[in-house]
């Protein structure tokens, strides 16, 4: 485990940690159901750090399945896509001979699964998963598409507008990847749905 | 508040890395900048067991030293430390200096160092080329990053080296080091090669699998991934990539390109004094172009008067399999690191057992006797690089630390048993 890594387990542990530590019981919002909520995210992802893009980040999209219980304390899986990189550069000097055009993208598929609580109109989770990191690089018009698997570290935080049976919010999420040392930001436009009450 | 507070703290813990140790260099030169470079035979001259008067708690009570190269570094077993050192006759002002950086590479603590060597005619003879009549003594100063130095140091000579027949090797892992051991160069690249002698290390191992295009290139891992290279599109499987992707896309993680199996050993043949190498071969697909390189650059050090060796390893049965169907020449070495009933299978020439199977003595001693060599991985702990040194008395260590085997050696080792290799 990386020393990042390392780091990341213990964001995600103390995170963990406040929730259950928080002062009080969490207020679920309608106390008394447990509910099957089924939700869509849409947004904007945008990656952190130094990387070499012409374009950062682009439209993002998930599918969510999430339990909660009376207290408001949850649990969540979400299937997710985010486009992060993409490029075109001459190369010289690298590949001996002649200069090259060469494009290049990278895009994330993730599976995450995760605790979260709902405390008034806001709603903070943490999950972990697999994302599926795509890459496309094509040089001298020789493509190639390999994948890289890396565990995925996630936080969140979303606040609702509408907040009944259907829910209507917007949030952050923030995903670390492990052995791409990718770290990206997904800014959301949350709507959600109980399919299931009840007492 | 008390879950702001925590996210607060697990963010700046979060924001912060490991720090990349960078090494330290005289500002103004140092006196190395009017000095001229001393016959090779003044820093051969200064190969011996030296005894610490001073700083004990940083380089230990004794420290072993030898020339590689143009240089001469020093080897602790505190600390793991280490000094890597030119030398100069100051022809103004008369003497033979040695200047360069100082390092513990546990605790990460490193500075500047500065030595004179006395008596004074003993330096003026070394700088003429003529043998002095007696040992010499090492005095001076060390410091702390890039200051200048000015904490005193005195290296009193206290035995010459132990030179044994046959001979001891110490292999370095990775050809030098571990990117992560932080030694001033990646792993597996050709400037961690070009700084290997100085390291301590006699010999390297390296790490060679096929691009898509079919070129043999020096990698360990069968992806790239963050944890030994760079580049926003530089990830996913090693095969996957041609050598103009990974040229265009990927560097280790000191900035340097993933070298070409022919590069490292045409390094290892016209800028080193090294004297093998063991070409870990991570992929049976990669035999056969390792084959060719190895068999290219014996000839190659050959014409210009060095004998260097060339081994393949092949670390499992399957490995052993593809090597036979690849049908290599007569004089291609080879080395297993199974059991010795696998290595006479092979018709390889060395054993190489992990380390953690113990020092099996009585088998090492069959296997030497029988004409083949030893050669352990991978040691990096003081403990149990002497238990293996004096149970086992292999031809080679393997290691990340090499200056650290080389100064166990001198402390506690013995002659490999069986002939010469």
């Amino acid at each position: 485990m990386t020393v990042a890594n390392r780091d990341n387990v213990v964001f995600i542990v103390a995170l963990l940690v406040g929730m259950a530590a928080a002062p009080g019981r969490v207020m679920a919002k309608e106390p008394g159901f447990h509910a099957l909520e089924l939700g869509i995210w849409g947004g904007y992802a945008l990656p952190v750090g130094d990387a070499v893009a012409d374009k950062r980040g682009g439209q993002s999209l998930a599918i969510q399945v999430r339990y909660r219980s009376p207290s408001g304390l949850g649990a969540y899986v979400e299937g997710s896509y985010a486009p992060l990189f993409s490029s075109k550069s001459l190369v010289n000097g690298d590949i001996p001979g002649h200069t090259v055009e060469m494009s290049n993208s990278l895009d994330a598929w993730m599976v995450i699964g995760g605790l979260g609580v709902d405390w008034r109109f806001l709603r903070l989770d943490a999950g972990l998963g697999l994302a599926m990191i795509s890459m496309h690089s094509t040089i001298d018009r020789v493509t190639i598409s390999p994948l890289s698997l890396n565990l995925v570290y996630s936080v969140a935080a979303t606040a609702f507008f509408i907040d009944r049976v259907v829910r209507l919010g917007a949030g952050v999420r923030a995903y670390f990847a492990s052995s791409s040392g990718l770290n990206f930001l997904l800014f959301t436009l949350n709507l959600g749905a109980d399919v299931v009450r009840r007492h | 508040m008390r879950l702001c507070g925590l996210l607060i703290v697990a963010f700046v813990v979060t924001a912060c890395g490991t720090p990349e140790w960078e090494m330290p260099v005289f500002n103004d030169g140092g006196l190395l900048k009017n000095a001229t470079v001393p016959p090779d035979q003044a820093s051969a001259h200064l190969e011996a067991v030296f005894r610490v008067d001073g700083p004990t708690s940083t380089f230990g009570d004794l420290v072993a030293s030898r020339s590689r190269d143009g240089g001469v570094s020093f080897f602790s077993s505190a600390n793991m430390g280490y000094a890597i050192m030119r030398p100069g006759c100051m022809d103004l002002a008369g003497g033979l200096v040695l200047e360069g950086y100082w390092r513990n590479a546990t605790g990460g603590r490193t500075g500047l160092i500065r030595l004179f060597v006395e008596p004074p005619d003993a330096a003026a003879a070394l700088c003429d080329g003529i043998a002095p009549t007696g040992p010499v003594d090492l005095h001076g100063t060390y410091g702390s990053g890039n200051d200048i130095p000015d904490l005193p140091i005195h290296l009193a000579w206290e035995s010459p080296l132990k030179k044994t027949t046959p001979p001891f090797r110490v292999v370095a892992h990775r050809g030098g080091c571990r990117t992560s051991d932080q030694c001033g160069a990646s792993e597996n690249s050709l400037e961690v090669i070009r700084i290997a002698g100085s390291l301590g290390a006699d010999a390297i191992e390296i790490d060679a699998q096929l691009t898509s295009d079919g070129i043999a290139i020096l990698y360990h891992d069968p992806s790239f991934s963050d944890r030994l290279v760079e580049g926003t599109y530089c990830m996913g499987q090693v095969n996957e990539f041609p050598l103009a992707h990974i040229r265009a896309l990927c560097r280790l993680e000191y900035g340097e390109q993933v070298p070409t199996l022919n590069d490292a050993l045409r390094v290892v043949v016209e800028e080193t004094s090294l004297v093998a190498v063991w070409i870990d071969i991570k992929t049976p697909d990669a035999i056969p172009a390792c084959i060719a390189a190895s068999a290219y650059w014996k000839e190659r050090a050959k014409a210009i008067g060095r004998e260097v060796r060339f081994v393949n390893g092949l670390y499992s049965d399957d490995m052993v399999d593809a090597w036979l169907q690849a049908e290599p020449p007569a004089d291609a070495v080879c080395l297993v690191e199974m059991d010795p009933k696998d290595v006479r299978g092979a018709g390889c020439e060395v054993w190489a057992p992990r380390w953690t199977r113990g020092p099996m003595d009585s088998k090492v001693r069959k296997v030497q006797e029988s004409g083949r060599t030893v050669a352990f991985w991978t040691l990096d702990e003081s403990e149990f690089i002497d238990i293996v040194l004096k149970e086992a008395r292999p031809n080679a260590l393997c290691t990340n630390r090499p200056g650290l085997v080389f100064q166990r050696f001198q402390m506690v080792g013995e002659s490999p048993w069986g002939p010469t290799p």
